[in-house]
């Protein structure tokens, strides 16, 4: 066969492929390809470029005996480049990051071998001569029709039986465990090794089940750890709950006893009024009217209106974070107030860093204005044409340099800080739709982060 | 003239609002007028369709029987008048305004439950307005305005000290005296769209030219008034040399 017929076998396989990978990735990878007609333009152009590239390069590989060499190592470099080079198409395609793109690959490698190996049923204890017509025509039955549908028949299992949404999951999380990613990185090789030891380097003959065992042996050790990490999870959310509901009830407590004042206060206030009204004293009792609201106001408005913008914000992770945060604001006697504008459910970033960068400005807020005097704080959260915006903004009673703002060591609070802003950026860069804002403005110092949602 | 609407569903607040800006453009010889004092968003948008005057609203938060709320009233407003007051008038005092000024850039917010309070604030807004006005016709600063997702953003240009192209695709960093955001864009676009004014000195520097103190010829970097460095590409050398002065 000459090399432009390989290459053009090799395009027909890959095209396949690729677009399974493409299709299966959407169940593991947030985003969505091909958003509008552009990106949909430019995604299949990437594809179309990456077959090309990878169809050229296979046919090299093939002719110039890279994939017969020893032990399989001619193999284990072609997996492992085509790997990265749909890590870094996906990459492309769904504007994740490149690490979760690379752990989406290995995980579909993982999951496409299932296919696989049911596909090899077919050509169980075969081995096709390509040179040969007939033999060569069942080689591409196989390449072509039956294994890309045993592949297709895997997808649809992970889409329809919610197993995409646990490793979706799984991919998002930030410490990915070693032991699984080493498994993913390295099952390739064993799987390669596997099959050889059991079957030897000629036609098949001995079983397919050693590769079918080392599938299931991974998953199970997956949905263990997964499990394992999914009951941590919640037993940190019941705690993270608990401790919203104690805050809660303290507050209600607060406003209760609060309450109970101003009703004692009421009561010898109406008295007065009464006899104000039965005398026609009616700017006397307007004054009362009016001095009553603003009191009412000071006592009990506040934590009020507190509670019913916390009431606002439903992602657990935030709340929580907020409620110690104004918990410690109350402690050191720092104002503080909340717009929470909109119910605010969930975002695209990651709760863990949502809550880091969160925690990071709040901190740097209080730690201006603590112990100063006409400080204050305001903290927004607004939803609004497919953005949420988190603001903080704090009385500024110093100079903030704002090109060495974000850069180590760089802090306006004396040795020992100058981090926090540091690992704020760094976060910050691993999201392409997360737009931070830095400003003085008014003698406030705001900060700003912006979250494409849609 | 500055024309005034007022949005109000309850008929007494919206007639002492009325009342009381009829007075006080009177006292206070404002160049105002009430051209809409309406119950009803439609009836206030319609008004706006051949209206080419900044205009003054005084919007109430919450329309009852409306097809819409005050900030959703605000968002259209906007779409019209980009540069008109916005000024909401609530019975709520756990109203959400920075999220209003924030968003609309609303200039103030007015609590009606005490008529005395709501007088005070309405006469303190006319105030600030007519302020604005005459500094606005007297000075009229070059400002680059940009969008961020939801937001528009205006900084004046004597401000910017440079544009960066970020480590993310096609994100730029805007570096400002008081301000620094990112924002989706291209060097290029940015390039034409300043003209001579900035210098691009490097693949991912775009400089204010007024903003250069001297140029650091043995560290290829440009040191801003400020104190900031940004490095420039050889290229540049001769010209910045020539341009601006040179130190160590």
């Amino acid at each position: 066969m000459s090399f432009w017929q390989i290459t053009g076998f090799n395009m027909c396989s890959l095209t396949i492929e690729i677009g399974l990978y493409s299709w299966m990735s959407g169940f593991l990878l947030s985003g969505s390809p091909g958003r509008g007609v552009k990106r949909l333009f430019k995604g299949c152009l990437a594809g179309l470029f990456l077959t090309s590239f990878l169809s050229v390069m296979a046919t090299v590989f093939y002719l110039t005996g890279v994939l017969g060499w020893r032990f399989g190592v001619g193999s284990f470099l072609w997996t492992y480049f085509v790997l990265a080079c749909v890590a870094f198409f996906l990459w492309f395609l769904h504007g994740a990051s490149l690490r979760d793109s690379f752990l989406c690959v290995l995980m579909l490698e993982l999951l496409c071998s299932c296919g696989e190996i049911v596909s090899e049923l077919y050509t169980f204890g075969n081995f096709y001569h390509l040179e040969v017509s007939g033999e060569r025509l069942q080689y591409l039955i196989w390449m072509l029709g039956i294994r890309p549908a045993c592949i297709f028949m895997c997808g649809l299992a992970i889409k329809f039986s919610g197993l995409g949404g646990i490793y979706k999951k799984w991919i998002e999380q930030e410490r990915i465990h070693r032991g699984i990613l080493t498994l993913l990185l390295i099952y390739p090789v064993l799987h390669f090794g596997l099959d050889r030891v059991a079957n030897g380097s000629g036609p098949r003959a001995a079983s397919l089940m050693l590769p079918l065992f080392l599938l299931l042996m991974i998953h199970v050790i997956f949905v263990y750890v997964g499990r394992d990490r999914q009951q941590k999870q919640f037993i940190m959310t019941q705690q993270a709950s608990l401790k919203q509901q104690a805050i809660y009830i303290e507050k209600l407590e607060q406003i209760q006893s609060e309450l109970r004042r101003f009703r004692h206060d009421f009561k010898n206030m109406t008295a007065g009024m009464y006899l104000q009204a039965k005398e026609g004293d009616l700017d006397a009792v307007s004054a009362f009217i009016q001095e009553m609201t603003g009191d009412f106001d000071r006592q009990v408005g506040g934590q009020i209106r507190l509670l019913n913008q916390l009431g606002n914000i439903h992602m657990l992770e935030v709340k929580s974070l907020l409620l110690d945060k104004l918990e410690g604001m109350q402690r050191d006697e720092i104002p503080c107030e909340l717009e929470v504008y909109g119910p605010f459910e969930n975002t695209r970033m990651r709760s863990t860093d949502l809550c880091r960068c969160l925690g990071i400005l709040v901190d740097n807020a209080m730690d201006e204005v603590r112990g100063r005097k006409d400080a204050r704080i305001h903290l927004m959260i607004s939803i609004n044409n497919g953005c949420t915006t988190f603001r903080v903004r704090n009385t500024l009673y110093g100079t903030v340099n704002f090109e060495r703002l974000g850069t180590a060591g760089y802090t306006t609070k004396g040795e020992g800080h100058g981090i926090g802003l540091e690992s704020y950026r760094r976060i910050l860069e691993k999201y392409d739709f997360v737009f931070p804002f830095t400003a003085i403005q008014d003698g406030c110092f705001v900060q700003e982060l912006k979250i494409r949602e849609s | 003239m500055l024309p005034i609407y007022i949005c109000e569903d309850d008929s007494r607040i919206r007639e002492a609002e009325r009342a009381w800006l009829e007075k006080q453009i009177l006292v206070e010889g404002c160049d105002m007028e009430i051209a809409l004092c309406t119950a009803t968003p439609e009836e206030l948008l319609e008004c706006l369709v051949h209206e080419q005057r900044q205009g003054i609203y005084f919007l109430d938060v919450e329309l009852k029987g409306a097809s819409m709320d005050g900030f959703r009233l605000g968002q259209e407003i906007r779409k019209r008048d980009a540069r008109g007051f916005l000024i909401y008038v609530t019975a709520f005092e756990d109203l959400a305004f920075e999220t209003f000024r924030y968003h609309l850039e609303a200039l103030d917010y007015i609590c009606k439950q005490n008529p005395e309070q709501m007088y005070r604030g309405i006469s303190r807004c006319l105030k600030v307005i007519s302020k604005r006005v005459a500094g606005e016709q007297g000075e009229r600063g070059q400002y680059f305005t940009v969008r961020t997702l939801d937001v528009v953003r205006h900084i004046p240009m004597e401000d910017i000290l440079y544009f960066a192209t970020s480590g993310r695709t096609h994100r730029i960093e805007l570096h400002a005296g008081k301000e620094r955001l990112d924002f989706i864009g291209s060097m290029q676009e940015l390039e034409e769209r300043l003209g001579n004014r900035f210098i691009r000195v490097h693949r991912a520097y775009l400089v204010c030219a007024d903003q250069i103190d001297y140029v650091d010829l043995r560290s290829r970097e440009i040191v801003l008034k400020g104190g900031e460095r940004c490095p420039f590409s050889r290229g540049m050398r001769q010209r910045l040399a020539n341009e601006h002065p040179s130190g160590h």
